[in-house]
């Protein structure tokens, strides 16, 4: 892959200009940042918003942008249970989280598992959800660097660095984490929040774009429609359980029917 | 868990709770990219040859973008898939962080850890996670990472169930799928849920005397709690989570 300077530049040049964001942030909504809940949870102040910013930045994520189409292209309709996958919390978060915050709020809870250890009063099975919690999240955290790994080589930017006769593998990954890491332990939330504004505007801006753009280039929707080979619009990792359903259904219904014809013509 | 703790009200945690499938609808847009790059070829074109080798079908979007994008463009799509990637890991590492620090530390090494204290281990720990993560990345192959992460969804299942104390006879089927839904409530329907809402933000304040008011209430409406279908059990699931 060839490097292009221009749309090098950009790229940089965006990636620059969040991180001065991501320092800025600390003076957002200034609060006392050697507090925890002003650190970790952004003093509890950001309203509609920024939160709905903030969770979405947070649930569409870099790996979504880049595995939910991959499924698409590669197993085709199935990629599709991402949609359905992520509204189903919605309702659940209607009804449960307002109550949820309104208790972690009185009681100055900063995670799920301080709810547990006040609620149920025992601190293994608060330590237990911890444990989960952070376990669980660190391969999640490791996937998101998958996602930038697929651009930057879509980039051409090379992914070894040689400083002094040293390779480094994954040097533009290390570079881009180690920045991360500055400004999240400068500014703690308010900077992903911050941030989060931008990353959703330039993904509005660019998933337009691509609905847009893209089938006028390849002559309409409906010819990308009509180039998907139709099996890849089956649920193909199902088909073995629904076949066999389907196909004894069908037979029961054929038999019927024959069972009709042969009286008919008897 | 942590955006949400972070909003300034309940009423914008609702809100959101209104909003957020808006990602939905641009989540089914950009899943839509992919078979766009079914119908643009990208997968014979030589010049992508090296990516799909590299990254498989994962290489699928950005093949697309380069192929359909003026180089400018391409920037600035790129730029929106990169940062959408320091994002959460941001927001992870924090929670991480949040975790640690109030869970494990303060719980059981440092009971007396003054405010910044609390604030030092958590900015440190958000920067341990980001390293492991890295380490994952360079250390371990890519596919290690998405198994653990769906291991990661079962775990956190896993915690979500919490049973229902009573006895299995004793429950009825909406008890259950209450139960299953990993709610915890109160058997009693607290009149009709004025006293349903109320209680939970009182109880915030004086937990002891609610709960004995709560109790109370167990005791004087048993008529509401059983029978009923998924329906009721979820309503008085609704009225009755939080607290206890």
């Amino acid at each position: 892959m060839t490097m292009n300077p221009i749309a090098v530049t950009i790229f940089v040049a965006l990636f620059v200009f969040v991180t001065v964001l991501g320092f800025v942030a600390a003076r957002w909504r200034r609060g006392d940042l050697t507090h925890l809940h002003e650190w970790g949870l952004g003093g509890r102040r950001f309203g509609t918003l920024v939160t709905w910013f903030l969770l979405g930045g947070d649930l569409y994520t870099a790996y979504t942008f880049v595995a939910v189409p991959a499924l698409m292209f590669g197993a085709g309709a199935a990629g599709f249970f991402a949609v359905p996958y992520t509204i189903l919390v919605y309702p659940l978060m209607f009804a449960v989280f307002p109550r949820l915050w309104a208790v972690a709020h009185a009681k100055g809870y900063v995670t799920a598992a301080d709810f547990v250890r006040g609620r149920f009063d025992s601190r293994m099975l608060a330590l237990a959800i911890a444990v989960t919690g952070i376990v669980a999240t660190m391969p999640y955290i490791a996937l998101q660097l998958v996602g930038m790994e697929v651009v930057i080589a879509g980039l051409g930017i090379p992914m070894t660095f040689t400083i002094g006769g040293i390779a480094i593998p994954d040097a533009p990954l290390l570079i881009a984490f180690v920045v991360l890491a500055a400004y999240t332990y400068n500014s703690g939330l308010r900077a992903p929040a911050m941030i989060a504004v931008v990353k959703d505007a330039l993904l509005y801006i660019t998933v337009l774009a691509a609905v847009i753009v893209i089938p006028a280039e390849l002559g309409g929707y409906a010819k990308i429609f009509a180039s998907i080979d139709p099996k890849s619009l089956c649920w193909r990792w199902a088909n073995r359980g629904i076949l066999v359903r389907n196909r004894r259904m069908r037979r029961s219904v054929l038999d019927r029917h024959w069972h009709c014809c042969f009286i008919r013509i008897r | 868990m942590t955006g949400l703790l972070s909003s300034s009200s309940k009423r914008s945690v609702q809100r959101n709770a209104v909003i957020l499938p808006a990602y939905s609808f641009a989540l089914g847009l950009i899943a839509l990219l992919g078979f766009m790059a079914v119908a643009a070829g990208v997968k014979a074109m030589p010049e992508f040859a090296a990516g799909f080798k590299a990254f498989g079908n994962n290489f699928a979007v950005p093949a697309l973008f380069l192929k359909s994008f003026p180089a400018w463009f391409v920037g600035i799509a790129f730029a929106a898939i990169a940062i959408g990637a320091l994002v959460p890991a941001a927001i992870m590492s924090i929670a991480c962080a949040n975790l640690f620090t109030r869970n494990i530390y303060k719980e059981f090494f440092h009971p007396a850890a003054s405010p910044k204290q609390e604030c030092d281990i958590a900015k440190i720990v958000s920067l341990v996670v980001k390293l492991g993560a890295l380490f994952f990345i360079i250390g371990l192959p890519t596919q290690y990472a998405i198994q653990l992460q769906l291991l990661g969804g079962i775990w956190i299942i896993q915690t979500f169930a919490i049973r229902d104390p009573r006895p299995l006879h004793a429950q009825t089927s909406s008890d259950r799928t209450a139960d299953r839904m990993g709610v915890r409530y109160r058997r009693g329907n607290l009149d009709g849920g004025a006293v349903g809402v109320q209680d939970i933000d009182l109880c915030a304040e004086h937990p002891g005397h609610n709960r004995a008011l709560l109790r109370g209430a167990e005791f004087a409406s048993p008529q509401h709690c059983y029978g009923g279908g998924v329906e009721r059990a979820f309503q008085r699931a609704l009225k009755n989570t939080a607290y206890r």
